[in-house]
């Protein structure tokens, strides 16, 4: 058996930055006992910790909903599954998440996030209140999540997608905040 | 004596369901135990017995109606068995019965978890299957 | 880009031969126990004989991190939570319960200890280890010192212990247990 070694290797990888990592169904509840141990796990830096606490909200949602990987719950509820980290650096605090997409999800994804790099605050806040007057339901409309998280960020979103075969992919995200 | 009633709940842990009468000499514990502090719970328990059959002369009746119990709580279990066998060493009179789901797959460990309930304290327990 | 080590974390769930349908490592409090816990409960709803299994040795090993871990690094309404990693792996016959948390070096040899002579039992001379095992005193929160034992008894497998040295006051201790499906 070689579980315990990879335990460990997985452990050793991010014992010296990590605070939280979780990896599973993102539901209400584990979300909310997980908001709340990243809140006392920052207060020593209400700064940080408000930032983290939004961008947190913000991309855990954006699983629980968008995830293309689904896990079903006693009472019958679905919710998606991801991975979420939030590890320290020496001058940032930096929120990873990571999900399954469809393939057909893997453009629009890409091109939401490259729009919302390439505008600069102003312009990222009128995209927030044009997105936020689209009615809900239409495609690309509705979700200002990314466009929030960018905005409550210190600096523009990392992301990649890694093709896991012909219909899924890895969709990964990370914002750093910086520490003052 | 008072009696001891205390519902049981499934929570952030599991608080058994006990329920101790002075009147009838019978004593339930059941649904689940897995406390936060397993002694600051049962505490109170093992001073209840304990004054209860320095003054008795009743039967005393215990059921264990557990589903599920941790290590810790195993403990206490065994220390409520300590408590009524020194009642029955100076000639009280116990029952003590455990009662199971047999319809649970995984019974074996249960009822070798009982039988060493009965090495461990010389008491004997009725196995009465649900 | 700076999240290289993420992506390590994605490689590490995808080379391993099998699923990990849960994992967390943060501190370690009863409220994130319960949710795990109830996860758990359906993702092992298929399978009620390991279920229950998996859900005795999830409590017995998480109770030991939240008390023993030597990673402490939030309080939380003035009490010390401990830190630590529990993480459920799947494959075709079976599923492994793994934790992970740091230990004082001090107490690492006889928790070493302890796994060897449970590994070294059979059934029988393990519930016998179990009931000399009871008749000490209670430890602290009222432990019972037989945790580990349990685990073992419930498990029906040997413990799969891993001990790495991390600085001169601490190592990493993991425990990986099978239960057939």
């Amino acid at each position: 058996m070689e579980f315990a070694e990879n335990a460990l290797q997985m452990y050793t990888d991010v014992v010296d930055s990590t605070i939280i990592t979780y990896n599973g169904p993102f539901d209400a509840q584990v979300l909310s006992i997980i908001a709340e141990n990243i809140e006392y796990s920052l207060s020593n830096n209400p700064r940080v910790s408000k930032k983290i606490f939004k961008i947190f909200i913000e991309l855990a949602q954006n699983i629980s909903y968008y995830s293309a990987e689904k896990q079903v719950n006693e009472e019958g509820n679905y919710f998606g599954v991801g991975i979420l980290m939030l590890r320290e650096f020496k001058d940032h605090y930096s929120f990873s998440t990571g999900n399954i997409i469809e393939s057909k999800q893997v453009l629009p994804v890409l091109q939401k996030c490259e729009t919302i790099n390439i505008l600069d605050r102003e312009k990222l806040r009128q995209y927030k209140r044009k997105l936020r007057n689209m009615p809900s339901g239409v495609p690309g409309g509705g979700n200002i999540g990314l466009v929030q998280v960018a905005l409550t960020a210190d600096h523009p979103l990392e992301y990649d997608v890694i093709n896991l075969d012909s219909e899924k992919s890895f969709y990964i995200l990370n914002v750093r905040v910086n520490k003052s | 004596m008072e009696n001891i009633h205390i519902p049981g709940t499934h929570g952030a842990n599991f608080i058994p369901t006990v329920d101790f009468n002075a009147e009838t000499g019978i004593c339930t514990l059941g649904g689940e135990s897995y406390l936060e502090d397993t002694v600051e719970f049962y505490a109170p328990l093992f001073k209840w017995l304990k004054n209860f059959t320095a003054e008795t002369k009743k039967l005393i009746v215990f059921n264990f109606k557990l589903k599920y119990f941790n290590t810790s709580s195993s403990k206490c279990i065994i220390d409520i068995l300590h408590i009524l066998r020194k009642y029955q060493e100076k000639g009280g009179e116990i029952e003590v019965n455990w009662f199971y789901d047999s319809s649970e797959e995984d019974i074996e460990d249960e009822l070798e978890e009982i039988e060493d309930f009965m090495i461990e304290t010389n008491i004997k327990i009725n196995m009465i299957p649900e | 880009m700076d999240y290289s080590k993420q992506i390590n974390i994605v490689d590490y769930h995808r080379n391993l031969d099998q699923n990990v349908p849960i994992s967390y490592k943060g501190p370690i409090d009863e409220k994130i126990l319960q949710a795990i816990g109830s996860h758990i409960e359906s993702i092992l709803s298929d399978h009620p004989k390991a279920g229950k299994k998996i859900f005795k040795i999830f409590i017995e090993l998480a109770q030991n991190i939240s008390y023993y871990s030597a990673e402490k690094s939030i309080y939380k309404d003035k009490k010390e939570i401990g830190s630590g990693m529990v993480l459920i792996g799947e494959t075709e016959e079976s599923y492994s319960f793994v934790t992970g948390n740091l230990v004082r070096n001090e107490d690492i040899l006889s928790i070493i200890d302890k796994s060897e002579i449970i590994n070294s039992l059979d059934r029988e001379e393990l519930r016998e280890y179990k009931r000399e095992q009871r008749k000490l005193p209670k430890g602290p929160k009222g432990g019972a010192h037989i945790g580990l034992i349990m685990v073992a008894l419930t498990s029906d497998n040997p413990l799969d212990i891993e001990v790495t040295p991390i600085d001169d006051d601490h190592s990493f201790f993991s425990i990986a247990v099978k239960i057939d499906k």
